[in-house]
């Protein structure tokens, strides 16, 4: 309930009612002027703006805190199940839409995650290509077969969301299982040609590629398809 | 005077026309056999010609390619059906039609034949045929034609068919067993291709149908649980494919995609997929592991165009197969598919 309200709609809600509140207040304080001694009026009238000064800072305050703590439970029991639990858990908190989501959606946005890095990895691999500076043929060669792989690793993640969104889970497992594998036939290519260098960027990028595949395939290990 | 003069202008005329109109049709005549040699198709039987229903029935290309599309737009798993219905057509006794034969005792009643389909869209072609061209276009052209079409349907590439071929009068169930089923090792599966004229080459390439359509479990099945007796799965699967198969596979008949990561795209994932352990069936997996065929596999997989050129080769190098051709050949056209004319 607390998420359908932001903090602003909160807060408004709390002033106007801290108008009616001080004139309630003013009522109440006649009322006790007419039959309490002055002390004990103090205290209660006091306290009962204490209270009210709380009850203001935990709507505030505690919207926020409530809302992250019910839907981070999820979160972190998902990432529990992967082989990198900090990668898994960042990754998925940064995601607006992860608070609201059920496993699947967790693992749709952690598939996101691995095609975002397969797309900017073919970007990047692109812009080497046609790179005036990169004169060499083999290296030109290989660059175009690994580009071809990141592609063929984006398409599979891609076929592995639509999986997911058809709740065909062994599939979704086998497409980002590919994707996992795609790289390596890049890196194997540099193997091949002693001469030319792996490049450190494109080493790093295929390193959390492969990463963020097996958390996702982690994810969706859980929803027991076997 | 005047009018010998005329007349001998007139037949001068009638000549060069007859000259033009004779060298044009023999110009287009060169120009196709040029685009046969340059795009190195395989050079038709002598008697099988890619303009022999010009003639006798031009709209029978047209009718069977409108048909298998229509079919197929209804039922897509009709597509890979047909490609893998003209295999088993030009395995046994070469393409002839003797698969579409439907009577007792037939290949088509063998146990092996069972999952084959496309026999009611072919019976559908065959009748429009015969209303259009009566007794001219035989049941084995047909299938040739469909399959072509049926790849292209699949997202394959197109080839130019050659026609010609008559229809065969037996058709014996002890013989669709000789058709490769999936458990065969490469040397055999080498030695029956070569039997019917075909390559190392055409192997690798005809196999990449199977980046479409899909396969019962009863084909590899025992690569799951007892791979040759050993009482484990097969050690060239993929631990996590074999997971998968494992749950699918419920019954010998469950339906399974034979390409997993692209089932109805007509890609070279087929190749990727025995790369990484993840043929489905033994005779695919056993194209990477058999050193003879695996740089085939390694080429096709990183060269897209390579292998839709070579595929088109080698469909119509096994189109070729056997075919009966002419009187001497005793086939004949079959007025219905499903059983030999006068029967």
């Amino acid at each position: 309930m607390l998420t359908r309200f932001s903090t602003s709609h909160i807060l408004s809600l709390l002033f106007y009612s801290q108008q009616s509140y001080h004139s309630s207040q003013l009522k109440l304080e006649a009322c006790w002027n007419q039959h309490f001694l002055d002390h004990t009026h103090t205290l209660v009238m006091a306290s009962s703006k204490i209270l009210y000064h709380l009850l203001l800072l935990f709507f505030v305050l505690g919207d926020t805190r409530l809302y992250v703590n019910g839907d981070t439970k999820l979160m972190k029991k998902t990432c529990r199940h992967t082989k990198y639990y900090d990668l898994c858990f960042s990754s998925l908190k940064s995601d607006p839409t992860s608070s609201n989501a059920d496993p699947r959606g967790l693992a749709m946005i952690m598939v996101g995650v691995a095609m975002a890095n397969a797309t900017s990895t073919s970007s990047y691999l692109s812009s080497q290509l046609h790179n005036p500076a990169t004169n060499d043929t083999t290296f030109k060669r290989v660059l175009k077969e690994c580009l071809d792989k990141y592609t063929y690793a984006g398409e599979s993640l891609q076929a592995s969301v639509q999986d997911l969104a058809d709740q065909v889970y062994d599939y979704a497992y086998m497409h980002v299982s590919a994707a996992k594998d795609y790289p390596n036939v890049c890196h194997n290519l540099f193997k091949q040609n002693p001469a030319l260098v792996y490049p450190p960027e494109l080493a790093r990028r295929e390193n959390a590629l492969k990463h963020i595949c097996d958390v996702a395939m982690g994810i969706i290990d859980d929803f027991n398809w076997y | 005077m005047k009018h010998h003069y005329c007349f001998s202008l007139f037949l001068i005329l009638v000549m060069l026309e007859l000259i033009t109109i004779s060298s044009v049709a023999y110009g287009q005549g060169n120009v196709l056999k040029k685009t046969l040699n340059s795009s190195s198709l395989h050079r038709p039987k002598a008697s099988l010609s890619i303009d022999y229903y010009h003639r006798k029935c031009p709209d029978a290309e047209g009718i069977i390619s409108q048909k298998v599309s229509a079919w197929i737009k209804k039922d897509p798993t009709l597509a890979p059906a047909i490609i893998r219905l003209h295999f088993h057509d030009c395995a046994v006794r070469g393409c002839d039609g003797s698969i579409l034969l439907n009577h007792k005792g037939s290949e088509r009643s063998a146990f092996e034949s069972r999952t084959l389909k496309g026999f009611q869209l072919i019976d559908e072609i065959k009748s429009e045929l015969e209303r259009r061209c009566p007794e001219t276009v035989s049941c084995a052209d047909i299938l040739t034609a469909a399959a072509r079409d049926a790849t292209i349907l699949a997202g394959g590439p197109f080839w130019e068919v050659p026609f010609g071929r008559k229809d065969g009068r037996t058709s014996l169930a002890r013989e669709a067993s000789m058709v490769p089923h999936g458990h065969e090792n490469i040397t055999t599966l080498l030695e029956f291709l070569q039997g019917i004229g075909l390559d190392m080459l055409d192997l690798v390439a005809l196999s990449g149908s199977h980046t479409v359509g899909r396969s019962t479990c009863h084909s590899f099945m025992d690569r799951l649980y007892n791979f040759n007796g050993t009482g484990k799965p097969d050690p060239s699967l993929n631990v996590n494919y074999l997971m998968l198969l494992r749950k699918r596979c419920k019954r010998e008949s469950d339906l399974v995609y034979l390409d997993a990561i692209t089932p109805r795209t007509f890609d070279t994932t087929y190749y990727t997929n025995l790369m990484r352990k993840v043929g489905l069936l033994s005779t695919d997996q056993s194209l990477y592991s058999d050193a003879r065929t695996a740089p085939f596999v390694e080429a096709f997989a990183t060269q897209p165009f390579l292998f839709r050129s070579q595929f088109a080769v080698s469909m119509v190098k096994l189109g070729n197969v056997g075919v009966l051709t002419g009187s001497t050949d005793k086939g004949e056209i079959r007025v219905n598919c499903n059983y030999v004319n006068g029967a």
